[in-house]
């Protein structure tokens, strides 16, 4: 099916309507809420319980979200729609959140008490992420995409006695206020040119009107917060210092699950209201946004000794690579992108996720901490060094089929420039990825005391071994992990 | 489609909003910034009664410029703020700062001229009827997700302003001893 035939497929009444039960969201909110007022009433068990009761819970909306039955539906009015698109992002957050409270509840044992919060808001980013896959009107979409940041503005600066969480929250929450008022400012541009926010009927009187320049102006703008969110330039300021103060699982969760909502944003956008108008207007911006993170990202990530820090320009480069897959506006590209994130979700993980076990036992995230790792715990060094090889895109990892793919998608639209800008940006970053391999493998560490082995906890270890699997196996066999998501996607 | 020309009052209010909106910024004072907010905000809802959106006029001035507001400059005496010591402003910034609002304007200009002469799509009644219909019917769903969103900036605020639990205690002194000079100062030491 051509996911790209805007008008026709989301025609009002055209889809069946859907039972509220059958929203996921209902169901994630329910659990957030019935996990408040545990916290409320449970007051002296609940610290211990609920961090478990929300990571079980989102096992099981984890089986419910991939193997749940499909078909293109929609609800309130057309103004939520349940098509694959939406199926492959929520089945996409889910995992991410499930991976990242895993991290929260190794990670936060004993700071926990008390704060079980902590381990609750995730179930309503996931679910304000969750409707901002199945958005069909502006509202929908703008209210879900605030559901999602001021969860995040919290998360952030959870850690508030330490002045980097909360600097990173404060940041966080002024950058984002401004980049939400730009987008607001083009929502209601195109609303008051077309006169509607509903995503169909804006295509529709896009196609039959010619008010373009207007257009493309309110585009310009909601592109600007969209690009914000996927951390892509020239509105990336806000990443390093973020990815940096955040607790590392927050680090993590930012980086998968709110750069892919962002994505979820873009496709939608891309494949109704603003159809008419990508190939010509928008697509080139969209070259432009993508070179500026390739080179910014990747230049940028040379100078970094933080290895959260360098993350974070690593995800500003990783959101120009996938903004190459909208370059081309086609289903090719769209499959590439959606294969990328899934790679890229599963990298990231996999190396926050030991930034994150590893930061206490080797005493910080820097990049000399790493010195040695591989004397101290040679699993671990090698997890490390596939979810490296993974990001840098080197052939025997998903890393390497992902950028393969999304390079070609954009060679295929005629983008060779922007392709020989990406090629350079994936070389150059090889240096600093593999840097820390060199670290772990061939530098000693400083401190002849810090040489007795890295233990952790096995819940953890099952964890990072399930997410090595996934990069190794998404490297070895891209073909049934691509026809996976086209049974989801398409 | 409805041709709908600015008129007198439109322009009035207008230059009324922006001459506020720039007082926000230029102010000194915090409560003179304050003040100039609610202009903002009164010339808003003035707009929006002229544009025909009575009920979200009346709510624009009661909730923003009566509530929200009223909190603001309560808190803003209550912390008894001093005046802003003013921002340095290099070159680099000016310049950065100039070209791009002037490229904005130039993408707004470009993009509004190249337009039919300024039009409307479409004049929605606005009043608290329309607006109530709309929002419980067509559209329910943001309204709900609207209420789940009011749910988690209360709870965030209660967990990031409650009392410091043991182990957080133990880590603001920790984190205090890390870098006395800054401990306890108020002027936004870093370290």
């Amino acid at each position: 099916m051509n996911l790209f035939m805007p008008i026709a497929l989301l025609q009002h009444g055209a889809m069946q309507q859907l039972p509220w039960w059958k929203m996921p969201e209902c169901w994630w909110l329910t659990m957030g809420v019935l996990l408040l007022l545990a916290d409320i009433f449970g007051k002296n068990i609940s610290h211990r319980i609920i961090p478990r009761i929300s990571l079980w819970g989102l096992c099981v909306a984890w089986i419910v979200a991939v193997f749940a039955p499909r078909g293109a539906e929609s609800f309130f009015g057309a103004g939520y729609i349940y098509d694959g698109t939406a199926y492959f992002f929520k089945a996409f957050f889910v995992s991410a959140t499930l991976a990242v409270v895993w991290m929260m509840l190794a990670d936060e044992q004993e700071r926990s008490e008390g704060r079980s919060e902590y381990f609750i808001l995730p179930w309503f980013a996931m679910s304000g992420m969750g409707f901002l896959s199945s958005a069909n009107d502006f509202l929908t979409m703008f209210v879900s995409l605030e559901l999602v940041t001021i969860t995040f503005y919290i998360l952030v600066s959870y850690h508030r006695v330490r002045r980097d969480s909360l600097e990173a929250g404060a940041k966080y929450l002024v950058l984002g206020a401004l980049s939400t008022g730009f987008m607001v400012y083009g929502i209601a541009f195109v609303f008051g040119l077309t006169g509607t926010l509903d995503f169909g009927k804006v295509s529709i009187f896009i196609a039959t009107h010619d008010i373009q320049s207007g257009v493309a102006f309110g585009i310009l703008l909601i592109l600007v917060g969209v690009a914000f969110k996927v951390g892509a330039a020239p509105f990336h300021w806000w990443v390093p210092d973020v990815y940096q103060g955040a607790p590392t699982p927050i680090t993590a969760y930012l980086s998968v699950a709110s750069k892919a909502a962002g994505f979820a944003i873009l496709i939608r956008l891309l494949m109704s209201p603003f159809y008419a108008i990508w190939t010509q207007d928008v697509a080139g911006l969209m070259v432009l946004a993508a070179v500026a993170s390739i080179l910014i990202g990747n230049l940028g990530a040379l100078a970094q000794r933080d290895v959260k820090r360098l993350m974070g320009y690593s995800s500003v480069s990783h959101a120009g690579f996938l903004l190459m897959g909208l370059v081309a506006a086609t289903d090719f590209g769209l499959k590439a992108l959606y294969f990328y994130l899934v790679v890229y979700a599963l990298a990231t993980l996999l190396v926050l996720g030991l930034v994150c076990v590893l930061a206490r036992s080797l005493g910080g995230t820097e990049m000399r901490h790493f010195s040695g790792l591989a004397k101290r715990n040679p699993y671990l060094a090698w997890m490390m060094l596939i979810g490296m090889v993974s990001l840098a895109g080197l052939p025997p990892t998903g890393g390497f089929f992902a950028k393969w793919q999304i390079f070609a998608a954009a060679w295929e639209a005629g983008r060779h420039h922007l392709v020989l800008f990406a090629i350079f940006g994936a070389v150059v970053s090889l240096y600093y990825y593999l840097a820390i391999v060199r670290k772990m493998f061939f530098a000693s560490a400083d401190d002849e005391k810090e040489t007795v082995p890295v233990r952790v906890d096995p819940v953890y270890f099952a964890l990072l071994s399930l997410l090595t699997v996934g990069t190794v196996v998404t490297g070895l066999a891209p073909s049934l992990v691509i026809k996976c998501i086209q049974k989801l996607a398409f | 489609m409805i041709f709908w020309m600015p008129s007198m009052v439109f322009w009035f209010l207008a230059f009324l909003l922006l001459g506020f909106a720039v007082g926000v910024v230029a102010f000194r004072n915090p409560v003179s910034s304050a003040l100039s907010l609610v202009g903002v905000m009164l010339a808003l809802a003035a707009m929006m009664i002229h544009a025909g959106a009575f009920f979200l006029g009346a709510v624009q001035a009661l909730v923003y410029a009566g509530a929200v507001m009223t909190l603001f400059i309560f808190i803003v005496m209550l912390l008894n703020l001093k005046e802003e010591t003013g921002a340095h402003i290099g070159w680099a910034a000016l310049v950065g700062g100039v070209s791009a609002a002037s490229a904005f304007a130039w993408i707004v200009y470009k993009s509004v001229s190249l337009m039919p002469p300024l039009w409307l799509a479409r004049v929605v009644r606005g009043d608290a009827q329309a607006l109530g219909k709309r929002l419980f019917t067509h559209y329910q769903l943001p309204f709900e997700i609207t209420a789940i969103l009011l749910l988690v900036a209360i709870v965030g605020v209660v967990m990031l302003s409650s009392r410091l639990t043991i182990h957080e205690e133990n880590e603001r002194k920790m984190e205090a001893g890390g870098c006395s000079s800054a401990n306890g100062n108020k002027e936004g030491g870093t370290c």
